[in-house]
């Protein structure tokens, strides 16, 4: 990681140059941790921070949270995004930019530097988009993790217990293992389930497909898989239904290569269904994307039909047609992709089965 | 993200007392020459809105609409397909989408003529809903307006903070005796509190000269509460503590080097009101409210932290 680290710093010093910036002010809070996480290796889990990073000189870490000011070694404020307003505001030589857009508190933003926030932004974006091989790998080892939790879940679906309860299994073995974040939401029940949500209070019962996405963040880089398991014997529905997910899932990993664009892929997937007659159920009526990008954020560019991103190399994105399905409710498989130079390699390991555990 | 239990209770959580809570705020609304209060909400600054509503966004980001009258709406950039959820969760109104939840505030704001508009912790907006609104209509920080009343608690939250504490307190009980790994330590709290209905946990360890320091920030349906403990428990300073809790005035067994007590008041579920140097907003009598203590003890440092009742 302190290569990794090393890399993606050169990389941003370099940009920063490119773009003629001598100060850039990165704003996160634990929704949006990955800029600063890409400019200095830091996850914010409470609060808000803001990083002023010279870029051949000092950085400083202003923090909202006083626990977290002392985790990370940054100063605390009541009000980070004042104190770094003044802060910049002395530097009048130096010249600032603000990113992202996203996370900029508004004390912050307002000020004189508003019309850096769009290109920064962009800065960033395009650096955390075209993947260092090694960040690649991190994504490839969050991988391991997750399909290694997977096998948690679906020893934790058992009837009777709360979709909390579930969660409780599979976060405390993320924390045994060292990883401290974990993006994840499940569905359970039948044909009345047209999306996943936080875990809430209803049992497993009998008969009910239960789906989940898990996406753990081991060093900092998210993995996801996304399986359904059904409780007790699947039905003719219901193995009809994941037949098309299957076909599906497959279309959509041959189409990643490099050139091909996110749109390409979302076609593939949703060509299956269209020839399925389940045309209606690849809309946003009834799904949101057909995968997305992955790495230092969870949900990075949507792989749907309009999207234009071609992809390159290192590039890892989850590819998952998960969508309702009439007969069964909402189904959900997917696979974390690493795009390669001549097409992608899987990284998660799990069987693409509509997996059983017992009643 | 927030990957607990998140569900309302309407015998925890009824719906009369958000709607009170709403009325207060509708009140302040015309004593300021409000036209509306806007109280936005992501999973790192969920408590204004959690308060007013029970919605508690697991991910995505939305903003709460006090008008002077009716009931609050939300606008939320989570997919359609996730607002039976939302109202399964919450008390709201109309819920409306918005994708881009910055442009569709602003265009909120314009169809309704919304002129002067309040935002809690205006500071805290990020740009990209800030941006767009602003054009529009003149933002005012209305942080101070919804501060004066969101404490002191009600009977409500304080149920529910007794909750997260008693949550907090089985967690550190099931930390096992000799842990040789902080991972050890840290998959006991997240399977403990989070198979007693914990929303969140967030839990921090600190190596304190021969001691440990774990420090468990526990929400429970939207009220946050933090506990910590110093191991091995040193027994004087932990009598010191629960004194001092009591509002009782004894002298510390050691140095006291920090004291920090927070509270709710505004959209962070807990904010700095007061430290060893200064008081930054004086609580009510009855507010929610978290103690945060460091001693040098003649052995070494020693922490603590536990929730408390302002008195009078």
């Amino acid at each position: 990681m302190d290569d990794l680290k090393a890399q993606r710093h050169r990389r941003l010093t370099a940009a920063m140059a490119e773009a003629g910036i001598d100060v850039l002010a990165i704003a996160a809070n634990p929704w949006r941790s990955d800029y600063l996480r890409y400019a200095l290796d830091v996850t914010v889990v409470e609060g808000t921070a803001i990083a002023l990073i010279e870029r051949y000189g000092a950085t400083r870490l202003l923090l909202e949270s006083p626990a977290e000011a002392e985790r990370l070694g940054g100063e605390w404020t009541r009000s980070p995004p004042t104190l770094a307003a003044e802060i910049l505001g002395s530097l009048k030589t130096k010249r600032i930019a603000l990113a992202p857009r996203q996370a900029l508190p508004y004390a912050l933003a307002r000020g004189p530097y508003r019309e850096s926030i769009g290109p920064a932004t962009a800065m960033l974006d395009r650096l955390m988009l075209y993947k260092l091989p090694a960040e690649a790998e991190a994504v490839k080892r969050a991988a391991v993790l997750a399909d290694e939790g997977y096998r948690i879940f679906r020893d934790a679906a058992r009837v009777g217990r709360a979709e909390y309860e579930l969660v409780a299994d599979v976060e405390a073995f993320f924390r045994s293992r060292g990883c401290p974040e974990n993006f994840m939401i499940l569905g359970s029940g039948g044909v009345e389930v047209r999306g996943m949500h936080p875990p809430g209070e209803r049992r497993i019962a009998r008969g009910d497909l239960v789906t989940t996405e898990l996406t753990p963040c081991p060093e900092g880089y998210y993995a996801q898989i996304c399986r359904t398991l059904v409780v007790g014997e699947p039905n003719d529905a219901q193995r009809r239904a994941f037949s098309v997910y299957l076909e599906a899932l497959e279309a959509g990993v041959a189409a990643v290569r490099p050139g091909a664009t996110m749109g390409d892929v979302a076609r593939a997937e949703n060509e299956v269904f269209r020839r399925h007659g389940l045309g209606d159920y690849v809309t946003s009526e009834y799904t949101r994307v057909r995968g997305h990008g992955i790495g230092l954020y969870v949900d990075g560019p949507a792989v749907l039909e309009d999207v234009t991103l071609a992809l390159e190399a290192d590039m890892t994105l989850i590819v998952h047609p998960n969508t309702y399905h009439p007969e069964v409710g909402y189904m959900v498989l997917g696979d974390t992709v690493r795009v390669t130079a001549n097409g992608c390699e899987v990284l998660c390991r799990t069987p693409r089965e509509l997996i059983c555990v017992a009643a | 993200m927030r990957r607990g239990l998140i569900a309302w209770s309407k015998e925890q959580v009824p719906p009369s007392a958000l709607d009170a809570r709403v009325r207060r705020v509708q009140q302040a609304l015309g004593a300021q020459g409000l036209d509306a209060l806007l109280a936005y909400t992501n999973f790192t600054r969920p408590a204004a809105v959690s308060w007013l509503t029970h919605f508690i966004p697991y991910w995505s980001e939305a903003l709460v609409v006090v008008l002077p009258e009716g009931a609050p709406l939300l606008l939320a950039s989570l997919s359609k397909r996730m607002f039976p959820w939302a109202r399964e969760v919450s008390h709201v109104g109309e819920i409306v989408p918005a994708p881009d939840l910055g442009r569709a505030a602003a265009a909120f704001v314009e169809q309704r003529a919304l002129e002067h508009v309040g935002v809690v912790d205006l500071e805290h907006l990020p740009w990209s809903v800030a941006e767009p609104m602003g054009i529009g209509a003149e933002l005012v920080d209305a942080s101070e307006l919804f501060a004066a009343l969101r404490q002191p608690a009600d009977r409500y939250e304080n149920a529910l903070a007794a909750r997260a504490t008693q949550i907090a307190e089985r967690a550190l009980a099931a930390i096992p005796g000799q842990p040789p790994h902080a991972a050890e330590i840290l998959a006991a709290v997240e399977v403990t509190a989070r198979l007693e209905g914990a929303e969140e946990i967030i839990p921090r360890i600190s190596e304190i000269g021969d001691r440990t320091a774990v420090e468990l920030s526990v929400a429970y349906k939207g009220v946050w509460i933090r506990l910590c403990r110093t191991y091995p428990l040193v027994a004087d300073a932990e009598s010191w503590f629960k004194a001092v809790l009591q509002d009782h005035a004894v002298p510390p067994p050691g140095k006291l080097t920090r004291r920090t007590v927070e509270s709710c008041i505004g959209s962070s579920p807990l904010s700095v009101v007061e430290d060893q140097d200064r008081v930054y907003r004086r609580l009510p009598a009855g507010a929610q409210a978290v103690l945060s203590v460091r001693l040098n003890l003649e052995d070494g440092p020693w922490r603590a932290a536990a929730p408390f009742l302002v008195r009078a």
